[in-house]
């Protein structure tokens, strides 16, 4: 028998939100460890040196090719059969990330070729640096277009972070099953914690949404000025109309 | 900087107060078999406005390029105001500078582009502040400041807030112009300024360089615009297959063409 009260009851639990809390921590930290680390490797990638962009390519071609949940079980519990000892947290992070890093890498090499070659040149050609010319005039640019598949990573992530429950980190599906084998209410929980699930991945969406919009800014041909602009134009307005016009 | 801006001994001994603003000597470029620039040799005084012409594929691009050292060249030497560029040691055994050099070297040449390759993510007014804020780490506010006296000078004042996307081709070329001007080279580069540009506006640039020519701007532009050629070219010079195949004056070169390729250059494009 379904029971609407053990369903309110996992629902309004404070375990349970605080299960979700590290869900969604495991995610912030993970992605963006995942994202410096997805950074090394395409530019690792796009290296002129061999060796480094062979062991870029070697490093994506491992973590997509084998299940997470085998590369978490092998950190959490096989590591330390050669000395290798992580806590359950640390094995799981740097797993989500370590692996994340390889399908990141792949929509930042992606997202940093879109950006017109010219507008590279341009910069050089004004004597900007190649570190400048990446974080004034490609990376902003690129970013913009690794919003949405890095927006979708994210709410993967959310989901993929049950998967470390195999490694007793106490996340959300944990924390659920945990009080289920308590009181038995073996679908309420589970419908709770898909609920809960559902609620971050939407609000992800949203939260997505205004990014886009914000990155958008740029691109759209009926902005209207910045806010911080428009005092700069008034200024010029006074200057230009006791000076020269 | 340092290393760069001293005046080089011999050219002092020699009674040269200034050397040219650009000086190239057998320059060579080649992509594999393809031979881009063939035995260039020029020389661009302050305040010259040279004029190169030719079909595309014949050199005029890479030339441009090879002086702002986005392009290595094969042999050959390349000065600005008296500098090597690109390039230390003599010979086989001379070496490209390594890019923080290069990076240097290329704020005294400036490139306005066939494409304008303004910024999409910054405002005109960030486009033309860039150079300043980024490269000679002007403070904020003088950068703005300075940056918006040069968007008057190319009329574009109203549009500072504006993003590229939201401007006509020839106001971005313009706003290219002066992001530029802001560097403060002693040459500009320009590689086809007005070819993308609907005719409408390419007066609108032209009469931009016309100022800067008549400020003393030294330039290397180039372009197929006749007029402006006329008006304001010290020097035409007619390229093919890498090569220089005829210079002169604007009036020499457009009424009289000498060489054979030249003629006919001249009767498809006219």
């Amino acid at each position: 028998m379904w029971s609407w009260p053990a369903f309110f009851e996992f629902l309004a639990t404070p375990v349970m939100l605080s299960a979700a809390w590290t869900t969604v921590w495991l995610t912030i930290v993970s992605m963006l460890g995942g994202f410096a680390l997805g950074c090394v490797i395409t530019f690792l990638r796009t290296s002129r040196l061999r060796p480094l962009a062979a062991f870029a390519a070697f490093y994506v071609w491992i973590f997509r090719g084998t299940p997470l949940l085998v590369q978490l079980i092998i950190v959490f519990t096989g590591l330390p059969q050669i000395g290798v000892k992580l806590d359950a947290i640390t094995a799981a992070i740097l797993t989500l990330a370590l692996n994340e890093a390889a399908y990141l890498s792949e929509i930042i090499r992606s997202g940093l070729s879109s950006v017109p070659k010219g507008q590279v040149e341009a910069a050089r050609s004004i004597g900007m640096a190649p570190r400048l010319v990446m974080v004034k005039v490609v990376f902003p640019q690129a970013f913009r277009i690794m919003v949405p598949p890095l927006g979708n990573s994210v709410n993967g992530m959310l989901k993929t972070t049950t998967l470390v429950s195999f490694i007793s980190v106490t996340e959300l599906l944990r924390e659920t099953q945990l009080l289920y084998q308590g009181n038995f209410k073996v679908l309420e929980g589970l419908c709770a914690a898909a609920l809960y699930y559902l609620v971050m991945t939407t609000i992800w969406g949203f939260v997505q949404t205004k990014i886009e919009k914000r990155m958008n800014r740029s691109f759209a041909m009926d902005r209207g000025p910045r806010s911080d602009r428009r005092r700069i134009t008034r200024d010029l307005e006074l200057t230009s109309a006791g000076g020269q016009r | 900087m340092n290393a760069n801006t001293t005046v080089r001994p011999q050219e002092a001994d020699a009674g040269v107060d200034i050397p040219p603003v650009v000086q190239m000597t057998n320059v060579r470029k080649t992509y594999g078999q393809f031979v881009a620039l063939d035995d260039i040799d020029l020389t661009v005084n302050r305040g010259d406005v040279i004029f190169l012409i030719g079909s595309s594929g014949s050199g005029k691009s890479t030339l441009l390029r090879t002086i702002n050292s986005l392009e290595p060249i094969d042999s050959g030497e390349i000065r600005v105001c008296g500098d090597v560029i690109g390039y230390e040691g003599l010979g086989a055994s001379r070496k490209r500078l390594s890019e923080a050099r290069l990076t240097t070297q290329r704020r005294r040449t400036a490139m306005v582009f066939q494409h304008f390759n303004l910024f999409a993510n910054m405002t005109c007014l960030d486009n033309v502040a860039s150079g300043l804020r980024f490269v000679r780490k002007t403070k904020p506010a003088a950068a703005n400041a300075r940056a918006l006296e040069l968007l008057d000078s190319v009329g574009l004042v109203d549009k500072a807030d504006k993003y590229p996307i939201q401007l006509s081709g020839g106001q971005m070329q313009r706003v290219g112009i002066a992001r530029a001007l802001a560097m403060e080279p002693e040459v500009m580069l320009l590689d086809e300024p007005t070819s993308a540009l609907d005719p409408e506006t390419v007066k609108e640039v032209l009469d931009v360089l016309l100022r800067l020519h008549h400020e003393g701007m030294t330039m290397l532009v180039a372009s197929h615009e006749m007029k402006f050629a006329k008006a304001a070219a010290s020097e035409v010079i007619f390229m093919n297959g890498g090569r220089i195949v005829e210079r002169g004056t604007p009036t020499e070169f457009f009424g009289n063409p000498k060489t054979v390729r030249a003629q006919e250059f001249l009767s498809k494009v006219l």
